[in-house]
This record gives C-alpha cells, structure tokens and sequence, in this order.
C-alpha cells in the first residue's frame, strides 16, 4: 500500500467504493503515482485550491481594511460580499481588451501569462499540508526569491510595452522600488535559514529519529550543506522539532519581512507604481479586459505567496498542536486516517490569515510614500536592519549567550520524554 | 536630458473636476507647469443679466456645489447694499451661523481629499464621516445638505427655532474633539509629514506678488482675512482669531484649515449663545436703483467678489464673479517647479481648487492689443481644430 | 514629534463598532423635518394668480387649465393651477414663499427619480383642505 495520504482520505469518505478505489490505487501504483501528482497539482494544494483561497484572502484583506475604517467593504455578493472578489475576475473577463496602436500587442499579451505561471510555480513551494509542498528540493528558498525577482521583471516590462508616458513614469518607478526591496526581503528571508544552521552544528548528537518519527520529509541526514539549509522544508520542520516559532528568535527579521514583503506586492505604503491619483494606473494603465483580470488574480497569488513564506519561515508553517496525528510510521502501517494533515492545513490557514491581518492593518495606516523616500527608506532603514538581525543572532550564537544551548537541551529532554 | 511632458489632463483620477496642468517632466522632477482653464465655463455671469435679482439668487449659488452660500451672501450683501437698506441682526447671525457651517464642511472635504490625493484612505474615510454630522445640521436648519437657499434679499429664509440650539451645540462639542485630534494626528503620522513638509514651498514675498487668497497665503504668513479686514454680516461682534502658520508648505495650509474649523465652532458656540431676538427678513423692493457695487467676502477658499452693476429694473446690467480659486492658479504654476510628479496632485489640492468657481474667460490678445468674447458655437469650432492638431 | 503607527488606537477602536454605513435602499435615515422635498398644493386656497410661476427661477412651474380629475367645485376664479415639472425643480421653495395665500408647502418626499421623463412632469399632489 502507498503511504499516500489522499487514498486514505478517499477510502474513508467513500467505504462503500473500496474494492474499486483498490484497484485504481493498484494502477495508478504502477504508474508511479504520476496521476497522484497532478491531483495535487491541481486541486489541492495547487491551482485551483490556491486561487480560491487567494480570491477569499483578498476578500478577507478589504473586509479588514473596511472594517478598520468603520464601513462595511464587500457586502451584496454572496454571504456578506465574500464572492467579490470572484465576481470582479469574471467581470473583467468579460471586458473588451483595447490595445493602443502603439504598443506591442503580443508582448503585452504574454506578460500577464508570465505573470500567472510564475505566481503559481511559487505557491507550489509553500508548505500547506506538511512541512514540504508540493515541490521541495534543497536549496529552494533561493529559487522561490529569484522568481519573485522574475515577477518584478514581468511588472517593468508591462509597463514598458504599453507605450504611454504614465506606463513609463510607472515602471520607472516599480523598476526602483522592486529591485530596491528585493535586498531586504533576501536577507530577511535568510535569517531563518541561519538559525536552522546553528541548530544542526551544535556539536552534540541530536538525535536522528525525533526527525524521522513524523515522517512527512525526505530528511535522512543532519543538514549540514548550505544547500539543505536553504530549503523551506528544514526551515518548518526545525520549527516544529525544537518548538519555538522563529518569530520569537528574531522578531526584527519578520519586520524587515513584512515591510519588503508588502514593497514587493505593492501595498500602501509603497503603491507608488500604481499611485492611481499621480499617474492613473502606472504601470497597468494600458491594460485591460483578460489581461487584467490576470494580472489582479495573480497580484492576489503573490499575495498569498508573501504570507505564506512568512508563516512557513517565521510562525512553523503547518505546525501546531495535532499535525502529526495518524502520521507516524506505525499509525501508516495500520491504515490509520491521516488527521495530521488535516490539522495541519487548519493552522497553515490560521496562521496565514494572522499575516494578512496584519499586512492589512499595515494598509490601513499609512500614506503612500514617495518614490524617493521608499528607496531611502530601503537603502538608510530596511537594509541596516536586515543586517542588524543577522548580526545579533550570529554573537548569540557564536559566543552562547542565553544558553541557548541549554534551553534546547531541556526542550529535548522534554519531547523525548513525551 | 530631454523632458517629457505629461498632461494631469481634463480627465484624471486626481482631479475631481476638468483642469488641464501639463507637468514637463526630466525623470521624476518637474522642471515647469502650465495650467489651462476653462473646461468649465458655463456662461453664468450671462444668465444673470437675463434674471430677476430673486432669481439669480439661485443661480448663483449653483456656481460652485461646495461654496454656494458664500456667493448667495456676497450677492445678497451687495444688493442689499445698493437697495441702501439694513438687514435685522437676527438675520445676520443666523447668516454668519450657516457661513460658518458651510466653512467647516468645505474645509473637512477638502482635508479627506487631501488624505486621498496622498493616498491615506483611511483619513478620507474618517473626515467624510465627521462631515456628516455637519451636513446633517445643515439638512436640519436649512433643508437641503448642500445648495442650503438660505440666504434671500433683506435677510434669511428660515429660523433657528430653539429647540435646534441644542443639538447644534452638542454638534459643535464632538465636531471641535475631532478637529483637535486630527491636527494631533497630522502632527504626528510620519508619512504625512513625510508628504506635507517641505513640498510645495510658497515664499511669503511671493504669495503676496502672485495675489494668493484664503488659506493659501496665511500658510505663508500673511495676515490677511476679509473678515476682520472688512467684516460683513455679523463678523464684526463675533470674537475670533486669523489663523496663520508660517512654514508655507502643503503642511502649513492643513494646519491652517484645521485651524480654522476649530475657530468656526466657537464661533458658532458663540452666535448660538448670543442670537438676538429680531425679525430675520424684511420685504424689499424689487427694482434696484442705480448703482454699482463691489461686495467681498472670506468664503472657505478665500475672498469672493461680486461687482453687480444695476439699472434701476429688476434685472442686473452686469454680475461679475472672481472666485479665489482663480486668485490662487498662479500660485499653482510657481509652486509646481521643481517638486516631484508625486506632489503634483498634493500641491494642486492644496489651494483647494473649486473648479467650477474658476472658468470667466475673456481672449486676450497681447500680440495684437485686442480683447475678444466668442460665443459658444465659435468656442467649439475652436476647441475641435485645437485638439486635432494636438497642441499642448 | 514623528510617532510611527499615530492612527493605531482609533483604527483598533473602531475595528469592533457597527460601521457607519447606512444600507440605503434597505434601510433609511428618517429625513429631517424641514427637508424640501415635493410640493403639495392646497386646492382651496389657490386662486390661480401665476406668481409661483413667475418667480420659479428654473422655469418649472406652468399654469395649467382646471384639469377634470380634480374636484370640480373647488374650480377658482381664474380656473388655472400649477403644474411642476419635477426635472426643473430645484426644490428652492421660492414658489411657497411667493403664493399669497399659502396653498403651497414642500413635503418630505425626496425619491423621485425616474425611468420616465413624461413621468417628471407632474401636477402638484392635490389637497382638498
């Protein structure tokens, strides 16, 4: 039998199908799970789980911002307004797609698919469901920025291809912010990664099987590599082992964290690319039709992307109290349900949405910046800080300050005893 | 490097009425701007030579949505004044009382504009649900939230019976706490401080060069303010003080407005308190005897004049309208060289443009030494051929 | 003083409270008492003199002859009543300061949009007092 969770998950929602649901698991067997994987890909936690839940974060997230201004935000669609954000995809579907005679039609056509894919590739790497997602390699939190980066990209050249004078002013202006961010939100995102390094070269033996007990991850050795440290997977998996969010270790990394993170989706305080009382729309002046209507879904996927990584880097991803529930090795061999995963997408979404309530909050409060003052603010604040972090933790580390080795052998002592 | 020239043109998401500024921009900065009115012309000093003196009462306060009763009491002021006639006390206060409400609620629109046009939402939200409660009192007193009709020749139209006193003074009470706490806030938030200080500079010598009026040049220092200069209604027995600042940026005309709301509660406080008992109105004639008039008044953004000339008919020969928001675009034009394109729209609402108070035109030819009206058909043909050979 | 976050309190103090918003068509805020809304015309006392009609500023009100719908017995001397058209109104209570005797008052009704135009052009609500 495959230790795949979802066949459980399909025998116990339909006993009375078992012998045919058998059989198909024996195929699908056969072929090496490949069809098992495309489900994962598709329906959850990939496309179709992902973008739903995007459009009911960006629900959520004017809810918020509507709340905190004392009016009611999204009300008449649905239940209290929470098909909205659906209803303003479709309607923009529906729209005629004007193009300017001067821009270049099938450049501009492109972009938003670009922009699509690479939103969807990057949620595929946040851990949902268990502490890897759907594609985890070592070294993959490098990956992940870089197709942020990419995403900056696909924003400049929008705005360059559509050849109006407020596109250009635009993507100068997303040009600056987004590559300028791009530094802190690196740096910030590598202090967990640091962390994760002391733990694993403190030279004490720490024992292999508390790791392999919740057998959720290809974790056979102590990650010593630089690549094994860098991958998202250790990050909430360290978490979870030695149980203490890092958000607690190095509260001014999430910070950093947040504010790049909400430079990089263009939130207020850094909407300036599409300050829509300076320059209309910036960058997504020329576009419309389909292509916004891409461009808004994918702008929400990032979104979700930012609060994601900063759950699973920062507050342990799907950690919490019964994750690993019918997960262990003993409770697969006796065909248990896999309630860990259950529970473990519940505190993903919990998590998740304590994020966005912040970011949120965060946009209800300021004014927009300047586009001078968003780059000092990088260069003189963010990056300073960034760095102050890492300094902090390596001293603590190097010379043990606060025992930390103590504390975690106490934490030891007390998971193996439980 | 070459400069770009971008047209914050008649339709943009920053104005909310038809203006033309055309920013030439090298990078980020501007180098020059150049304003173009006149999408909003409407022909209404015409109209007024064709209707009664009653009639153009209502006319006139249609000029501008937000600032109407200051041109029905400059209009009123100046008739009332060539008729050689004086209104009862009663009736001036409770026309300075409604002058005043209106000043709050143009000056709390303006400043949730202002929150908007630097992009803090949340404080268009919060000031336009303050503003509430002051449209609310004025549906109360006048029946209608804006364009009140207040104001008729010889007085006003409608009482403030003594059980509305109340609850205007407790409207006051809440009103002044949330005018002290959001100059407390604009004091304090570093992102609007980041926005307002420093951009926008207006040199006091320059303000007074250019003719800037209201709120624009007592930011820079310049203590001028029609009502104590030359006090109509009932200004000359109401205590108040003109508020000045004197940083001259965009910060200083926010304090300054909020200033100023603070000043027009206890002023309303204080005519409430001290309302005499009189008759509000008195039965004038019709026909106006000769005469002209310049009567002048401190509306919300700054001094309004009205020049009436009469001819002894119930018609006026001549109503001539010069809004301060007209006073206040050179000024724009000075301030918008060498700000950033994010302060454009910042510095533009900063005078508090009421663009529909701006369009008189007359053609003035200085090559030529001649001065020219056209009539609406002429003006089309000239506005098509002009945008067909996209000239800016 | 520059004070990060300055706003926080209020937003946070708002966050629990019942938003300010009125959910117009399903709910309304009572209008308040002089609110001029919709003329309504006291029969009796019209006599059909036309000075609501000259001093409308908009042009809106015409004099109209003694329709058959109304009360034939209340018919007046000059036989004419006022027709607003509510298109033109601009609800300025002009017309019921210059009646002089009275037979015009503004109500409260303020929903008058319509699909129609011929819809706008309505005889004043008649009032057999």
């Amino acid at each position: 039998m495959a230790f795949d969770p979802f066949w459980y998950i399909l025998l116990y929602l339909f006993p009375q199908y078992s012998s045919t649901l058998t059989i198909l698991q024996y195929i699908f067997q056969q072929q090496g799970n490949v069809l098992m994987d495309l489900f994962k890909i598709i329906v959850f936690p990939g496309i179709l789980f992902v973008s739903f839940l995007s459009l009911f974060a960006e629900w959520y997230d004017r809810k918020i911002y509507a709340r905190l201004q004392n009016r009611v935000g999204p009300f008449h669609t649905g239940y209290h307004g929470i098909l909205q954000p659906l209803a303003d995809i479709i309607k923009l579907l529906a729209k005629e797609d004007v193009v300017q005679s001067g821009a270049e039609a099938r450049s501009l056509a492109a972009a938003p698919i670009f922009a699509m894919t690479l939103s969807l590739v990057m949620l595929m790497f946040i851990p949902v469901y268990r502490s890897a997602g759907i594609i985890s390699f070592e070294g993959d939190l490098i990956v992940v920025l870089f197709l942020s980066t990419l995403f900056a990209l696909t924003v400049i050249l929008t705005g360059w291809f559509s050849t109006n004078r407020f596109g250009e002013v635009g993507t100068a202006r997303a040009g600056m912010q987004l590559i300028a961010y791009e530094i802190p939100l690196v740096l910030s995102a590598l202090t967990p990664a640091i962390i994760v390094a002391y733990y694993y070269s403190v030279p004490v033996q720490v024992n292999n099987y508390l790791l392999t007990v919740y057998g959720t991850l290809p974790l056979t050795a102590i990650p010593t590599t630089l690549s094994s440290i860098l991958t998202i997977a250790n990050i909430t998996q360290t978490q979870a082992t030695i149980g203490i969010p890092f958000i607690l270790v190095a509260p001014i990394s999430f910070g950093v964290f947040i504010i790049a993170l909400m430079a990089e989706i263009e939130k207020v305080p850094f909407d300036v690319p599409e300050a829509h009382t300076e320059i209309v729309a910036g960058w997504q002046t020329e576009i419309s039709g389909k292509k916004l209507a891409l461009y808004r879904l994918s702008s929400d996927l990032e979104y979700l992307w930012g609060a994601g990584l900063a759950t699973a880097l920062f507050l342990g991803g799907p950690w919490g109290p019964g994750w690993d529930i019918g997960l262990s090795t003993l409770d697969r061999l006796m065909g248990a349900f896999p309630w860990g995963y259950v529970f473990g997408t519940i505190w993903f979404l919990v998590k998740v949405f304590a994020v966005i309530f912040i970011i949120a909050n965060l946009r209800t409060l300021f004014a927009r910046f300047r586009i001078d003052q968003v780059v000092q603010g990088a260069w003189k604040y963010l990056i300073p800080l960034a760095f102050l972090n890492i300094l902090i933790l390596q001293t603590v580390f190097y010379f043990d300050l606060f025992g930390w080795q103590s504390t975690y052998y106490a934490l030891l002592w007390i998971a193996y005893m439980i | 490097m070459s400069t770009v020239k971008i047209p914050i043109g008649p339709q943009h998401p920053a104005l909310k009425e038809p203006i033309n500024v055309t920013i030439e921009v090298e990078g980020e900065q501007v180098v020059d701007g150049k304003v173009r009115i006149g999408y909003n012309h409407r022909g209404i000093e015409k109209a007024c030579e064709l209707r009664t003196y009653v009639r153009d009462i209502y006319l006139l306060e249609r000029v501008c949505g937000i600032c109407s009763h200051s041109h029905t009491t400059t209009f009123t002021q100046g008739v009332e004044e060539l008729l050689d006639e004086d209104v009862p006390r009663r009736g001036l206060y409770i026309r300075t009382i409604v002058c005043e409400l209106e000043r709050l609620h143009s000056h709390m629109l303006w400043f949730g504009v202002a929150g908007h046009e630097i992009g803090f939402d949340t404080l268009l939200h919060y000031s336009w649900r303050d503003r509430e409660l002051i449209l609310d009192l004025l549906e109360m007193i006048s029946g209608n939230r804006v364009n009140y009709a207040m104001n008729t020749i010889g007085g006003v139209r409608r009482d403030i019976s003594k059980d509305m006193i109340p609850t205007l003074k407790k409207g006051m009470d809440t009103f002044r706490e949330r005018c002290e706490y959001y100059l407390k806030l604009c004091s304090e938030e570093p992102t609007v401080l980041e926005r307002t200080q420093g951009v926008g500079v207006l040199p006091t010598h320059m303000a007074r060069k250019l003719g800037a009026v209201g709120p624009t040049v007592r930011a820079s220092g310049v203590d001028m303010d029609c009502r104590k200069d030359d006090p109509c209604a009932a200004y000359d027995e109401v205590p108040f003080e003109v508020c000045t600042w004197d940083s001259c940026d965009v910060f200083a005309r926010v304090a300054v407005r909020i200033l100023e709301m603070i000043q027009s509660c206890n002023m309303i406080q204080w005519m409430l308190d001290h309302l005499p008992k009189d008759e509000i109105r008195l039965k004038l004639k019709r026909r106006v005897p000769e005469g002209e008039v310049l009567s002048r008044y401190e509306a919300p953004r700054g001094e309004l004049i009205h020049y009436i000339k009469s001819n002894g008919t119930d018609t006026p020969e001549r109503v001539k309208v010069r809004t301060p928001t007209l006073a206040n675009w050179p000024s724009v034009e000075y301030m918008l060289k060498g700000c950033y394109i994010a302060d454009v729209p910042i510095i533009v609402a900063s005078i508090d443009p009421c663009i529909s108070c701006t369009d008189r035109i007359t053609f003035v030819d200085v090559e030529k030494e001649k001065t020219w009206m056209w009539d609406s058909n002429q003006l089309r043909r000239y506005g098509i051929e002009f945008y067909k050979k996209k000239r800016w | 003083m520059p004070r990060p976050a300055a706003m926080e309190p209020e937003l946070l103090r708002n966050f629990p409270r019942k938003p300010f918003t009125v959910f117009y068509p399903f709910e309304r805020l009572p209008p308040a008492e002089g609110l001029r809304g919709r003329q309504k015309l006291y029969l009796k006392r019209c006599v059909g003199c036309g000075t609501c009609a000259k001093d409308c500023p908009s042009g809106a009100i015409e004099m109209i002859d003694w329709p058959d719908e109304f009360p034939q017995e209340l018919k007046n001397k000059a036989g004419k009543v006022p027709k607003v058209d509510l298109g033109k109104c601009l609800f300025c209570e002009q017309c019921v300061e210059s009646c002089p005797r009275d037979a015009l008052e503004m109500t409260q009704e303020y929903e008058l949009a319509t699909f129609d135009r011929k819809a706008m052009e309505w005889i004043v609500d008649m009032e057999t007092e």
